[in-house]
């Protein structure tokens, strides 16, 4: 019986196309299980570890096993999560509290953890330079940088560490925006700006604008949010973001549509916009971002001049064969758990490349998200993503929201991070 | 009852209809394969005994970390990594999203643990899904609906796998 035969009969007994070619795969794959070792050998090398670099990391042990080396290099001694990070803004959450440690990940899964900082590719050598000279060789290199952020006009990169932190990668930043709010004199003003999508965790800006309104109602009589958003409509969660800026925050948030920053001046504290000038007694852009450096300068940026373009059945880099890029650098969605998702299907995919397979045909990524609305309110967003033959990248198959922020959400809240954090890093 | 009946026929048509010749690269001898190891396992209890549930590794450990000023292997171990049969299980994909919130192989119970289901009862479960008006089950909902039905029953077959 033939490949088309099989199929056909499997249709005769109601089993469709594609199942049988899932089936025909698996016996393949057990097939040759019986003439060759079912894992693979071989080196991966993943530069980041965040969401997407330290789930891509622990699932290519698991999916590769023990003779796949994968090493792990991240500069910072800890993952910090942006996931709750906003919590910090309003007390509900400590920086350490956001700590993950890649102890676990070396010592459950033999993952071998760097701590050092990946400065350059060689594409023909197959290593990865590191910042003190090191040098690691690959067979395949997972590239998970996250974010490099632009300034807008009037500021410098310095000043996000400074007056201006923008607080989307959590750390000092955080700390720094929580304790200007505390200072913050009762009847100011909080500008929260808002990047054209797209962005990192599409309902960011709406989130912080949410918890902080909540929390100046009760802690700064007067004080308000100016949320000035690029974009023209509420970009996720509209109807629940829009109930909130009508109602409980009609008084203290202020969503100004299609405020694209034309600049920002330091001394008067004034944002300019295509809708008007804003002033505030704190200044908290959200600038726009690109592909982390390490992606920009293996010239591996190839969509809208910001983001590098991959395959999405394996995530490997459209210029550059055997470099995969993952998590928020690619021209997909960037946000924590669409970032687990991938990295979970790249890994599947990089054993399979790493045999001479060819990856699934067609692969899924699946989100679920909370989103906290004030000190013990928060909603829910999930999707499901489906390839599209069409265009070659992912189609929406189906998407939810909370029907309303609740309380019962708020603790649900806490159970999804544990989990999706004991899922990546433990 | 916990086999799944299309996946039996699957493998059935593949030992009687000689697909290992296939699998192997077409015309080349046949060399007696080694039989496919069963996807089923015998149908136990309908509900299988709760793994318990892993503890939360959360800030806690990261204390233990270090910080240097170059880099360092932070732990150059190798231990002995779980064997997961299923690791070449058409659905092993699939079912590693659902890890994200129901844990390593759906055993973690916070938001009900997966291999608890039948592969029938999987199935069920998520068709009744696709209906409900439960604030908390609405999560799962576009789940339920944006999944094929093929990749509901390729998860259904893997977690009903998993002891």
């Amino acid at each position: 019986m033939n490949r088309r035969e099989f199929i056909q009969y499997a249709s005769a007994l109601g089993i469709s196309a594609a199942l049988a070619e899932s089936l025909l795969g698996t016996a393949r794959a057990q097939t040759n299980s019986a003439h060759a070792t079912p894992s693979v050998s071989g080196r991966v090398v993943v530069v980041g570890g965040g969401m997407a670099g330290a789930t891509a990391a622990k699932y290519l042990r698991l999916r590769g096993g023990e003779k796949l080396q994968v090493t792990l290099v991240e500069r910072m001694p800890k993952y910090l999560s942006h996931t709750m990070s906003n919590l910090v803004l309003n007390g509900r959450r400590t920086m350490p509290s956001l700590e993950f440690a890649y102890t676990d990940l070396a010592r459950n899964y033999g993952i071998n953890v760097i701590q050092g900082e990946g400065v350059g590719v060689d594409a023909n050598a197959r290593t990865v330079k590191l910042a003190d000279g090191k040098t690691l060789p690959y067979d395949r290199l997972v590239l998970s940088p996250g974010l490099q952020f632009d300034a807008p006009p009037g500021l410098t990169t310095a000043d996000f560490n400074g007056k201006f932190p923008h607080a989307w990668d959590a750390g000092p930043q955080t700390t720094n925006l929580r304790n200007q709010l505390l200072n913050l004199r009762d009847g100011g003003t909080v500008i929260i700006a808002s990047p054209p999508m797209p962005y990192r965790c599409p309902p960011g800006p709406y989130e912080r604008s949410s918890v902080i309104g909540h929390w100046l109602l009760k802690n700064k009589p007067g004080a308000k949010v100016i949320l000035l958003d690029a974009n023209p409509k509420i970009v996720v969660e509209e109807p629940i973001f829009t109930g909130l800026f009508e109602g409980t925050l009609k008084d203290v948030v202020t969503r100004v549509p299609s405020a694209a920053i034309k600049e920002v001046d330091p001394a008067t504290m004034t944002v300019k916009t295509s809708a008007g000038d804003f002033k505030g007694d704190i200044i908290n852009i959200i600038p726009p971002s690109r592909a982390g450096k390490i992606v920009q300068d293996a010239s591996l940026v190839n969509v809208s001049e910001r983001w590098a373009g991959v395959d999405v059945h394996s995530m490997e880099s459209k210029v550059a064969p055997g470099i995969h890029v993952v998590g928020d650098s690619t021209q997909l969605p960037k946000t924590g758990t669409y970032a687990s998702s991938e990295a979970k299907n790249m890994a599947d995919a990089i054993v399979r490349l790493m045999r001479g397979q060819e990856p699934l045909p067609s692969p899924v990524i699946t989100t679920a998200c909370y989103t906290p609305i004030s000190e013990d309110l928060a909603s829910w967003l999930t999707f499901v993503q489906q390839y599209d033959p069409e265009t070659k990248g992912f189609k929406q198959s189906s998407t939810g929201m909370a029907h309303e922020p609740s309380q019962v959400n708020y603790k649900r809240m806490f159970d999804w991070f544990d989990a999706l954090m004991r899922d990546s890093f433990a | 009852m916990k086999t799944s009946r299309w996946l039996l026929v699957g493998f059935a048509l593949m030992t009687a209809g000689g697909l290992s010749a296939l699998a192997g690269g077409g015309g080349a001898p046949v060399t007696p394969p080694t039989p496919p190891r069963p996807a089923i396992t015998p149908a136990p209890a309908p509900v299988k005994p709760r793994a318990p549930t892993t503890p939360a590794t959360t800030a806690a450990s990261a204390a233990t970390s270090t910080t240097t000023s170059t880099s360092a292997a932070i732990t150059a171990v190798a231990p002995t990594l779980p064997v997961n049969p299923l690791i070449e299980h058409p659905g092993w994909t699939l079912a590693a999203a659902c890890f994200a919130c129901h844990g390593l192989d759906g055993k973690d119970e916070t938001f009900g643990a997966l291999n608890v289901f039948s592969a029938e009862d999987f199935i069920d479960r998520m068709n009744e899904l696709k209906t409900t008006e439960a604030e908390n089950e609405g999560l799962m909902k576009p789940h339920s609906v944006g999944y094929t039905d093929e990749q509901i029953k390729l998860l259904a077959d893997y977690f009903s796998q998993v002891e």
